[in-house]
């Protein structure tokens, strides 16, 4: 059965391909975002479409802490527990 | 003083891809304006405008990429696209001329906070900023000199162009690339024109009613449209070294503020600039065959602007408006009559105002051009006129080579 992590990794997953789509044939969830090709602007871009997807918020210091996707994760399954 | 040529020009514009497309567009005798429905405070209505076929498949704003293509299409015809062209394309100054700028990612970056009160996207102003053109253009091409932009309302890019002259003529410059720009066709801003009831029969429910008619007894305002033209400008002495063929020669250019409405030109005001453009490109008035007037099809500024040409030209010189064709590109206008300005010296033709069927008899004392393109007398220049709102008044002098 699909955990709480794994359906929200998806669906980051789901939102990067969506929003970068130039990135979609090589996205691989284990490669940075800045590998990806992601750089700070599509970071903030990202972010808020996260944001509405996920009904979350986040700090200006907690976007510092992303690089991966699983960081994404992390924050958001933080987050919605609270 | 160096002379100016033009080796490239890069058109997205409504029915033109290529200066080739503009030039089949001088003997056209159908409008480009089409119409289309917008939706102004809760009801349809139809007006006209000029799409380009431009495809913006990004997620950058659509003058951005318009630009981009425009850019890539003029250095591609001045030979500068190649790796060889790189290291001289360094040395390009850039001079980018737009009214608003990426109009539509202000209005899609604000849309869902005025509507809904939901979160600005954190790109707006990145994205919105007017620079924001000019930097995607230096950064595509790697254009590491001196950048300016302009924003000077339908005068922009010619400003952008004769400024780029100037600093050819006097030697800071060897070259440049000028980008004139306009994408005005989101629905806050053509519901903004309508307001100001200058649009051409906006409250005509008829999708076939409301037209373009620059000179007309019966014109009503202007249509909007939206283009990038883009030009690569080199010095006398970099078309010998590069071994390029210029298209036409920029022989000079006028520059004049009205300084007294921000609406209602002036005379005055537009006579000086075309007075100064003869004079920086050493003409009389007998030596212009053809004049791409600024005329929008507005009742007050093809009056005013009949008058400065008659009394500068009388009914010596063509004139025409090519906007009945395409539309008012607003801050790319500049760039886009240029370009058909120089399609007309280079096939000899000067195109007829469309929509022009009964001359006012306030814009009677000029030479239109009517119906069918005519013939420019050999060896004659021609001048293109940028008029804006502000007062700001730019003339524009070529010649072919």
């Amino acid at each position: 059965m699909e955990t709480q992590r794994e359906k929200i990794r998806s669906r980051v997953s789901a939102l990067v391909v969506s929003g970068f789509p130039s990135i979609a044939e090589r996205f691989d969830p284990k490669v940075s975002l800045q590998n990806l090709g992601l750089d700070s602007l599509d970071l903030v871009d990202l972010v808020f479409s996260i944001e509405a997807e996920f009904q979350v918020k986040f700090d200006n210091d907690e976007l510092l802490q992303i690089s991966f996707i699983e960081d994404l994760v992390n924050l958001i399954y933080e987050k919605s527990r609270r | 003083m160096s002379r100016v040529y033009v080796t490239g020009v890069g058109v997205v514009a409504p029915g033109a891809n290529s200066l080739d497309d503009v030039r089949r567009l001088i003997s056209s005798r159908e409008s480009l304006l089409q119409p289309e429905s917008v939706c102004v405070a809760g009801n349809a209505l139809w007006l006209l405008a000029g799409r380009t076929d431009h495809n913006n498949a990004t997620r950058k704003p659509r003058a951005v990429t318009m630009a981009l293509e425009a850019v890539r299409r003029g250095l591609q015809q001045a030979n500068l696209d190649s790796s060889a062209g790189a290291v001289y394309r360094e040395g390009l100054r850039l001079y980018v001329g737009s009214g608003i700028g990426p109009l539509d990612a202000v209005e899609a970056g604000y849309e869902d906070w005025f509507a809904s009160g939901k979160p600005t996207h954190p790109l707006t102003v990145v994205r919105g900023m007017h620079n924001g053109i000019a930097a995607e253009i230096s950064i595509t091409n790697g254009l590491t000199g001196c950048t300016r932009t302009f924003a000077m309302a339908c005068a922009s890019s010619a400003a952008a162009i004769a400024s780029a002259v100037r600093d050819i003529q006097r030697r800071d410059a060897h070259g440049a690339i000028v980008c004139g720009v306009e994408t005005p066709l989101t629905p806050a801003m053509l519901d903004a024109w309508i307001a100001m009831r200058v649009y051409a029969n906006p409250h005509k429910d008829s999708r076939h009613s409301g037209a373009c008619m620059p000179f007309d007894l019966h014109r009503s305002g202007l249509a909007l449209s939206e283009a990038s033209v883009a030009f690569v400008l080199e010095s006398e002495k970099s078309v010998a070294a590069r071994g390029v063929k210029p298209i036409v020669e920029v022989l000079g250019s006028g520059e004049s503020s009205d300084a007294t409405h921000l609406t209602n030109p002036s005379v005055d005001g537009q006579c000086v600039c075309m007075a100064a453009a003869l004079n920086d490109a050493n003409l009389s008035p007998d030596d212009i065959g053809y004049i791409n007037a600024h005329a929008t099809g507005t009742v007050v500024g093809d009056r005013v602007e009949a008058t400065a040409i008659g009394r500068i030209f009388g009914t010596e010189a063509l004139v025409s408006s090519t906007k009945g064709l395409h539309g008012h590109a607003l801050g790319a206008a500049g760039a886009l009559e240029a370009a058909f300005t120089i399609a007309a010296l280079t096939s000899r033709l000067a195109p007829p105002t469309l929509g022009l069927r009964e001359v006012g008899p306030d814009c009677s004392h000029i030479r239109h051009v009517v119906d069918v393109a005519e013939p420019i007398a050999p060896s004659k220049a021609a001048m293109s006129n940028s008029f804006a709102f502000g007062g700001h008044n730019v003339s524009l002098v070529f010649a072919a080579t």
